[in-house]
């Protein structure tokens, strides 16, 4: 999958291409709206990251210049503004999602797979992982064909490990994951360990691999063993 | 209007004005008591010397009279008494020298005892000594003080009342400037965007005063603008250094082979940037808050609680705090939904940061009022302090949450109240102005 990344601060942008890059995305950097606007014209990318602040104009222009030109690739808005004008208009003129920096580079990841899906297939698919089968929209989750009960927290939770395919995720990122912009309502994180202990033992007996490994000190990550 | 509030106002503006009105009227007052007592008893005095150097005169004269008499001799004195009886002829040893003076005689008319001036000289008749006695009655001197008394009270009372009447004169006419500036200040807050408009006035001091007070405010209002600006730009520019540092750390925790120790370094530092960017966003949130007067929405109070709830529910079904609401349906209060939101995250997360294990948080709404109790630490917070900035009542808060509330309920002219109560901290949050 080809994703363009529109950041003028270089580090920042480096570092979303090394997360995705492991998740088989290619990355290509630009860091004004006038390159990003000829790549985009050159190439069919899946996935635009979009910073508003850029030194040549407004991130914007980049929105209207493909809508106007009816490209297809997402584009998720990646600001600094927490601003919630900025992020209505960024929704309006065509973006698909937006988020706030700084984020969770995990959270990122899950985003951009989310859209991608929603793009291709109009997220009717179900996503398969060795034996674990689930679908985004009906929510539905199998383990070797058999129907497992989630809750809607530990489905969501589910994809986020899974779209985080062996990444070390840390708490708090899983706690934003979960709780939104309500995250910084608590000050530790027990509760993202009681619903990984809940999922883990649900999906271990239906019989699924025990993925979810406790990575001491930073988090947690989804391995296949 | 202040300036025609009564005397008995017991609110600031009154004693204000009363201190600065008594100040000038006692000055007056005291001043026409000094100097009308002063005349009066100046004045009497005065008045009784002149007439009792005019009766002494008339004796004087009297006196001559008689001793011109050539009828008068030691025979018939006992007769002449007899006839006078303000002149009297009294018989002594030797010659005594002339003198006046005054003395209480039995009035026959008035059957009491008068004031009269005695004239004693001394006479010769047929050789023999005899004192010569003569009497002037000094009653009408007393109903001349009764009149002048009279005269100088209804002055008194004449001027006092004038100095009355014309210190509200003053106070009404001629302060009337003064107390409209005054009023204007005291409704003046310098983050909300607000005109001042000061009175035109014609007297000299009040248009200095009002053009010192609006210069004031301008400039304070451009440094608090120039502040704010700040606050937020600065803020702003850090959210950028903020993410890398975060993404950096996202990746770092991706390495392999990571030791331990330095898992715990780079979670630590997680941690750190955490709370920096919790408080970079309170900060940013303070100063849109002070920017903007943004607009007020019908806000579903209920639906927003319970959305928090079910994430509370969900977070803290696992622990022992226990969570007792207790909504009313359909509670809808005009606000900013991003500030409510705001408020009632801040309020909550407070109640849940500073409980303990086995704690309760009642969470109560109806039309009038959010109420928030939590058990936490055993004694009540400082209410002084409270809601002020920076002053974290634990070592993990920003100190930030309660200035929040404080400022999005002022901006919503609600009332933020806490009691500690029933060993509990009670936040209330009233919406007075809620339709």
């Amino acid at each position: 999958m080809k994703c363009l990344i529109v950041e003028d601060e270089l580090v920042l942008a480096q570092s979303i291409q090394d997360y995705l890059k492991q998740h088989d995305f290619v990355c290509e950097l630009v860091s004004t709206t006038q390159t990003a606007i000829e790549k985009i014209e050159l190439h069919q990318y899946d996935c635009v990251l979009l910073d508003l602040a850029l030194p040549d104009g407004h991130g914007f222009d980049v929105i209207r210049h493909s809508k106007q030109q009816r490209m297809d690739h997402g584009i998720i808005i990646i600001s600094a503004k927490e601003n919630l004008d900025s992020r209505i208009e960024g929704l309006q003129l065509g973006a698909d999602d937006y988020l706030t920096k700084p984020f969770h580079l995990s959270e990122l990841l899950v985003r951009i797979q989310a859209l991608v899906r929603r793009k291709q297939f109009q997220g009717q698919n179900d996503s398969v992982f060795n034996e674990i089968v689930f679908n985004l929209l009906t929510k539905r989750v199998t383990v070797n064909d058999t129907v497992i009960d989630l809750t809607k927290k530990e489905f969501e939770l589910l994809t986020f490990l899974i779209g985080n395919n062996g990444k070390v995720i840390s708490k708090s990122a899983i706690a934003e994951h979960l709780s939104g912009d309500m995250a910084d309502l608590f000050d530790n994180y027990d509760f993202v360990y009681a619903h990984m202990k809940n999922l883990k033992k649900k999906l271990v007996a239906a019989g699924a691999n025990d993925y979810i490994k406790t990575v001491y000190g930073l988090g947690y990550k989804w391995q296949d063993a | 209007m202040i300036t025609s509030k009564p005397f008995t106002d017991s609110d600031t503006n009154g004693r204000m004005r009363r201190k600065l009105l008594n100040k000038t009227l006692w000055l007056y007052l005291s001043y026409a008591i000094v100097i009308v007592t002063a005349a009066s008893i100046g004045f009497y005095f005065f008045l009784r010397n002149l007439y009792s150097e005019e009766v002494l005169e008339h004796l004087y004269h009297e006196k001559t009279t008689i001793l011109k008499d050539p009828s008068i001799n030691t025979s018939n004195v006992a007769e002449w008494n007899k006839r006078n009886s303000l002149f009297k002829l009294i018989p002594s040893e030797k010659e005594i020298p002339e003198r006046f003076y005054r003395a209480f005689y039995l009035d026959q008319n008035e059957g009491e005892m008068v004031p009269f001036m005695v004239l004693d000289s001394p006479i010769r008749i047929n050789e023999k000594h005899y004192t010569l006695r003569l009497r002037a009655s000094l009653l009408e001197n007393e109903d001349l003080i009764e009149s002048i008394l009279l005269v100088f009270t209804l002055l008194l009372i004449a001027l006092l009342g004038g100095i009355i009447f014309i210190t509200q004169l003053v106070s009404r006419k001629l302060w009337k400037p003064f107390f409209q500036t005054l009023e204007q200040l005291e409704t003046y807050e310098i983050n909300r965007k607000m005109e001042v408009r000061l009175p035109n006035t014609s007297t000299e001091e009040f248009q200095r005063l009002n053009a010192t007070v609006e210069e004031l405010i301008r400039k304070n209002s451009l440094i608090y603008n120039d502040q704010r600006q700040f606050i937020e730009n600065a803020a702003h520019e850090l959210q950028t250094p903020i993410a890398i540092l975060s993404s950096q750390l996202n990746l770092l925790s991706q390495s392999e082979e990571l030791t331990e120790q330095q898992a715990l370094l780079i979670e630590n530092m997680e941690v750190s940037n955490r709370r920096f960017q919790h408080l970079n966003k309170n900060l940013l949130l303070l100063s849109k808050l002070e920017s903007d007067s943004s607009e007020k929405e019908p806000v579903n109070l209920t639906e927003l609680l319970e959305k928090y709830l079910e994430l509370l529910q969900d977070a803290f079904g696992f622990s022992d705090i226990t969570i007792r609401p207790q909504i009313q349906q359909n509670v809808v209060v005009l606000a900013n939904s991003f500030a409510l939101s705001s408020l009632i995250e801040n309020l909550i997360s407070n109640a849940l940061k500073h409980n303990y294990e086995g704690g309760i948080i009642e969470i109560e709404l109806t039309e009038k009022q959010l109420i928030i109790r939590n058990t936490g630490a055993p004694h009540p917070l400082n209410t002084e302090q409270l809601f002020r900035r920076f002053q974290p009542s634990s070592a993990t808060g920003s100190g930030l949450g309660l200035s929040i509330v404080k400022k999005i309920s002022d901006q919503h002219l609600w009332t933020i109240e806490y009691v500690f109560q029933d060993k509990k901290h009670v936040f209330s949050l009233l919406f007075s102005s809620a339709n």
